[in-house]
């Protein structure tokens, strides 16, 4: 025989959580005890009522604020992707800041000078160099020393221009220089050469700068710039060649 | 992230939460707790186990709390007669459901809870024990002690209500 229905069974009836066995069994207690059949009736108009006050809200849309959470989830997973995220920005940023402080410098110390000495030299017709082509050796070995590294002087004889001479120029820690070519029609281009951003490696780059076209590099010890009134391919072949010549030295 | 497993819960974490507060406000904050906490420990949900208790457990969990911090503050004032709550079809039934409403209120939270996690959430004995954190028998017994109380209520069985309707 089964074990006799209890109060809890009435519960349980009503939230319909009886296996079939034993609902079979409560409904059988439930014709022969009416105040129990009363109870039982009056649970479940709770949980109806319940039911009719309440599910409604079912069919609500959910407020946008609830879900904020959702929207920005707060998982752990999140919150390392987001400090993530936060990190990678920061370094984009700071590789930014760095990249626009370089190439302010760059124009700064390399550019600057270099067109400021080109546009005072080599249009001076007589006074364009110091040390004429006549006394290469020496040149160099001066030029080395004051600048307190090896410098070397470029040929562009094949490219039309025949070295002029060179300059002692100033600079902001060691002096800087430029070197001075000239074609047989007169025209000249410039090399200047310094210390300043040369532990920079940058790829050559050229440029115009008003009426002068401009080559420009570094080789890890010198930042070197080529200017001159040229066409492209001219500037171009030059700037290769002192390329191969200098980054050979 | 539609779709997500637990958005499906979120209209009867809702309904709950209304039922057992009887403020939208609050409820919805109570709700927007509860995701909230859900979301910052969903690694933690293990696949196998009922989502839905265990929504319903943090959503306790919160609702304990603040009840423990705000017991200086009356949360369910006898006079309360807010009428934002849902009402549904009750046209012939209008001050049952009043009545229910106001039996509720009377009710301690703890058989408030546990009446609505399974009069209307429909939840098994054995998730309204997990969620609530008690012993299956305690569930019994607090819940046939909540439905006596609430049926005396609904009965006229509490003065306050009876003055009520009294001019």
């Amino acid at each position: 025989m089964s074990a006799p229905v209890t109060h809890f069974d009435l519960h349980a009836y009503v939230d319909e959580q009886l296996g079939p066995e034993r609902r079979a069994e409560v409904e059988a207690y439930l014709t022969e005890h009416p105040d129990a059949a009363v109870l039982v009736a009056d649970y479940r108009v709770q949980n109806d009522r319940l039911h009719a006050l309440f599910d409604p809200v079912l069919n609500e849309p959910v407020p946008p604020r609830v879900l904020a959470p959702r929207r920005a989830p707060r998982g752990s997973l999140w919150r390392i992707a987001a400090a993530v995220a936060l990190v990678a920005l920061g370094a984009l940023l700071g590789l930014a800041a760095m990249e626009w402080r370089d190439h302010r410098s760059y124009e700064a110390q390399v550019l600057h000078p270099a067109l400021a000495a080109y546009a005072t030299f080599v249009a001076d017709k007589n006074h364009a160099v110091e040390v004429g082509a006549d006394q290469e050796v020496a040149m160099r070995n001066w030029l080395s020393k004051r600048m307190g590294v090896d410098i070397a002087i470029p040929k562009f004889d094949p490219q039309g221009y025949a070295l002029l001479g060179g300059r002692l120029l100033p600079g902001a820690d060691k002096p800087n220089c430029q070197l001075i070519y000239q074609r047989s029609d007169g025209k000249r281009i410039a090399l200047f050469m310094t210390r300043e951003q040369g532990s920079v490696h940058h790829t050559m780059t050229f440029d115009a700068r008003g009426q002068e076209r401009i080559a420009h590099w570094s080789n890890g010890t010198l930042s070197f710039v080529i200017a001159g009134e040229t066409s492209p391919e001219d500037l171009h072949a030059i700037a290769v060649a002192a390329r191969v010549q200098l980054n050979r030295s | 992230m539609p779709g997500h497993p637990i958005d499906q819960h979120i209209p009867r974490l809702r309904r709950y939460a209304i039922a057992l507060l009887r403020d939208r406000v609050a409820a919805d904050d109570l709700v927007q707790d509860t995701l909230e906490r859900a979301w910052s420990r969903w690694h933690r949900w293990q696949p196998d186990t009922d989502l839905r208790a265990w929504l319903f457990t943090i959503m306790h969990n919160i609702f304990v709390n603040q009840v423990h911090t705000a017991k200086a503050r009356p949360t369910m004032p006898l006079d309360d007669d807010r009428d934002e709550i849902p009402v549904g079809p009750t046209q012939e039934s209008g001050l049952a459901m009043r009545d229910l409403q106001r039996c509720l209120a009377f009710m301690a939270a703890e058989q408030r809870e546990l009446l609505l996690l399974v009069g209307l959430e429909q939840l098994s004995y054995a998730q309204a024990a997990q969620t609530l954190g008690i012993p299956i028998g305690t569930v019994m017994s607090r819940l046939a002690r909540g439905r006596e109380r609430l049926r005396n209520c609904m009965a006229g069985g509490l003065p306050a209500l009876k003055a009520v309707g009294a001019p």
